[in-house]
């Protein structure tokens, strides 16, 4: 019994940093796309529906740009950028912005507006593989292409490898 | 449920408005479904997203009024006519020199987005070509 | 008990110090002990040296009709996918293909090759961009040829429908988007790309005839293209819209057989479409949810969410319950239906929520069920449903395909 116990637990430890991803790719994929690229044109709320916290925390923060209920990131659908070396609107250190971008809507709770904002991936890099968030709503299949979210949306970039996500406010509704 | 009721109140908005001032500005209207790709000042990008900087001079040319809502991105695009009108009408004003030119109406626009392009390539050299030969371009790129 | 001097004859015996016809002379009946105890111990193995192995590789046979050959993004890191080839009815791992960047796999007809056709850079991460079809030998596994492609291919979480064959196999068709469209035509007897055909406002790829195929546009209409044996475009001919891409969309993984595709919609519905003609045509809608299924908020939803076995004319789909917005979410349950009666013949509770599903077209199928996460593969006796087995620990797997 003792050595059954002991084996079993080598086996687990044996497959623990796997694990763990995939534990947070699971939060992600209950409710959510599981891949980077981002949705245009969405009319999106904060706190939608589909959003998950990765972070599992109790508390579901609008203000925190490390969570999937950041504001910015109603419809968001990748690694957070915040998460690997860059922030909400810039890219980590030796990746490059796409030069095209999804556009969507998210509500602001603080100010009580909507703002319009682009969801630029960085590019360039190996997939950071940090802070997965997913939201599928709105999100189309691959004949309405600026709607999936499952694309690599590296266009014009230097290479289409797609590192992380960012939201950036680039006006007003 | 409450995506579908913001969707129909959007819908039911843009329709009874689609000739008023309120509707979504046209700008927004270009952030939203053109910017991503065309860039703030449609300069494009080459291999990517053609450039809308000069795109009046399609309209200088036999078949390049149709052409401009029959691209596929236009055409095809969830907007409807009022909105491509309104969009097509303030890129043209924003992003050309010309400014003197008939402005799309809603009801144009729904008839020539019913044509489809199957060759969209060829469409669009042949009429950069004759943009060369009229001396409205010098590069037919 | 025997003894010292008997018992010294026997080791004597033993050493080969005395021949056995002298120890039959000193001890006859020590000398047939000896004998037999000899006989004995030459039948126990002995803790004589293992002969040395003889290393080599093993090879394939030809498929049978419940193989199952699963994509495994590798994920996060994406840039290296590998397919699994595993017997789906003993759910051994039989062996592995491996790939690169957003991988397309397919498999040739006549069983004699496959192709995995994907895109590297350089430098791994960076570099020059290369898109290639990589060839190789069913049986062997060995990569046995290479046919560099315009580096434009569609790069997107692998799906079915992006590449495909004819189905004689002397084609490869391989969808591109620039975000422009187009496919690029490959010449596999020739082992050379041939061209390119636009395909404008509309995506992916899908042969349906032997020197035709048809993409998804925009509006949900279809465009069905002919080509020639020189790979250049012969007929394109645009449908009317078939759906509305606005209210209802169709999942772009239709399950397609031979010149029949069977889509179904995020609310439900299935639009068989006959690709045979020139034109699509599209025939009567119908529904996967009654009114009480819709109470239920039943619908489809995963990645490959709808598969067709031909020899038994049952379409199955992928369902779950849940709201607007939730075709990506597991399914619990896999729904089978008459395709000509439209009837529901069986509901299949899944042990474990799936992401993907496949029904093999073999004289006893199987329905193969992958699930993400867990990373794991069920399999059920289509279509009554009986649980067969599973199979643990397939990587991050995200599609299915038949032999």
């Amino acid at each position: 019994m003792d050595q059954l116990v002991e084996s079993i637990s080598r086996r687990i430890a044996q497959r623990t940093s796997r694990r763990s991803f995939l534990a947070r790719l699971g939060t992600f994929i209950l409710g959510a796309a599981a891949i980077p690229l981002l949705p245009v044109d969405r009319v999106a709320h904060a706190q939608s529906a589909g959003s998950t916290d990765f972070k599992k925390s109790a508390h579901k923060n609008p203000n925190d740009d490390l969570t999937c209920d950041y504001w910015k990131y109603c419809a968001i659908d990748g690694f957070l950028c915040t998460c690997c070396g860059g922030d909400s609107h810039d890219c980590p250190p030796g990746a490059t912005p796409s030069p095209t971008s999804w556009v969507g809507t998210c509500h602001n709770p603080g100010d009580n507006r909507d703002y319009i904002v682009s969801y630029r991936d960085c590019c360039g890099k190996g997939a950071c593989g940090k802070c997965l968030c997913g939201n599928t709503e709105g999100e189309m299949p691959i004949y309405r292409a600026q709607l999936d979210s499952d694309l690599i949306w590296c266009f014009g970039a230097p290479t289409m490898v797609y590192h992380c996500s960012t939201a950036e406010i680039v006006g007003l509704k | 449920m409450r995506r579908a009721l913001v969707l129909l109140a959007l819908a039911s908005y843009f329709t009874a408005s689609a000739s008023l001032a309120c509707a979504e500005s046209a700008g927004n209207l270009y952030l939203l479904n053109c910017w991503g790709c065309h860039g703030a000042h449609g300069a494009g990008i080459k291999g990517t997203a053609p450039p809308l900087v000069g795109l009046s001079d399609f309209l200088k040319v036999p078949g390049g009024r149709a052409y401009l809502i029959e691209v596929p991105g236009v055409s095809l695009s969830s907007l409807n006519d009022a909105q491509i009108a309104s969009v097509m009408n303030w890129v043209l004003d924003q992003m050309s020199t010309d400014r003197n030119f008939a402005p799309y109406t809603a009801n144009e626009v729904h008839r020539l987005r019913a044509t489809r392009l199957p060759e969209l390539s060829k469409t669009r050299h042949a009429l950069l070509d004759q943009l060369v030969t009229m001396k409205v371009r010098t590069s037919a790129e | 008990m025997p003894s010292s001097r008997e018992s010294a004859a026997v080791d004597a015996v033993f050493r080969a110090e005395y021949s056995f016809a002298s120890v039959m002379r000193i001890r006859p009946h020590l000398a047939i002990v000896a004998l037999a105890m000899l006989l004995v111990i030459s039948a126990i193995p002995s803790r004589a040296q293992l002969p040395a192995d003889q290393m080599t590789t093993l090879t394939l046979p030809d498929p049978k009709p419940n193989w199952v050959y699963i994509m495994d993004l590798q994920f996060p890191v994406n840039m290296l996918q590998k397919i699994w080839i595993m017997d789906g009815e003993t759910r051994k791992l039989l062996g592995t293909i491996f790939g690169g960047y957003e991988c397309n796999f397919e498999i040739s007809p006549d069983h004699r090759e496959m192709y995995m056709i994907d895109t590297w850079y350089s430098r791994g991460w960076h570099g020059d961009r290369t898109d290639v079809v990589t060839i190789f030998d069913a049986h062997t596994l060995n990569a046995i040829g290479e046919i560099a492609l315009p580096p434009k291919r569609l790069l997107i979480v692998p799906k079915r429908n992006t590449t495909s064959l004819t189905p004689d196999g002397r084609f490869l068709l391989i969808a591109n988007m620039t975000p422009a469209t187009s496919v690029s035509v490959v010449d596999l007897k020739a082992r050379k790309f041939r061209g390119e055909i636009e395909t404008p406002g509309c995506a992916q790829v899908t042969a349906t005839g032997k020197r035709q195929f048809f993409s998804m546009c925009a509006d949900g209409s279809m465009l069905t293209v002919q080509f020639d044996d020189s790979g250049k475009q012969t007929a394109k001919t645009q449908s009317k819209p078939l759906f509305d891409p606005n209210s209802d969309p169709m999942f772009d993984q239709p399950a397609v057989v031979g010149s029949k595709a069977f889509f179904i919609s995020y609310h439900g519905k299935v639009l068989p479409v006959d690709f045979s003609g020139a034109d699509a045509v599209a025939q009567p809608m119908w529904s996967l949810i009654d009114d009480k299924d819709i109470a239920q908020k039943w619908r489809p939803g995963g990645w490959q969410t709808v598969t067709f076995q031909p020899r038994t004319g049952i379409l199955y789909a992928l369902m779950h319950q849940g709201g607007e917005w939730t075709h990506k979410q597991f399914g619990t349950e896999v729904w089978a239906f008459n395709a000509n009666t439209h009837a529901r013949v069986q509901r299949i509770k899944l042990k474990t929520p799936g992401y993907s599903i496949l029904v093999s077209n073999a004289d006893k199928p199987i329905l193969f069920d992958m699930s993400l996460l867990p990373s794991k593969l069920e399999t059920y006796s289509a279509p009554d449903g009986k649980f067969l087995g599973a199979y643990d620990d397939i990587g991050s797997p995200f599609l299915l395909y038949g032999p």
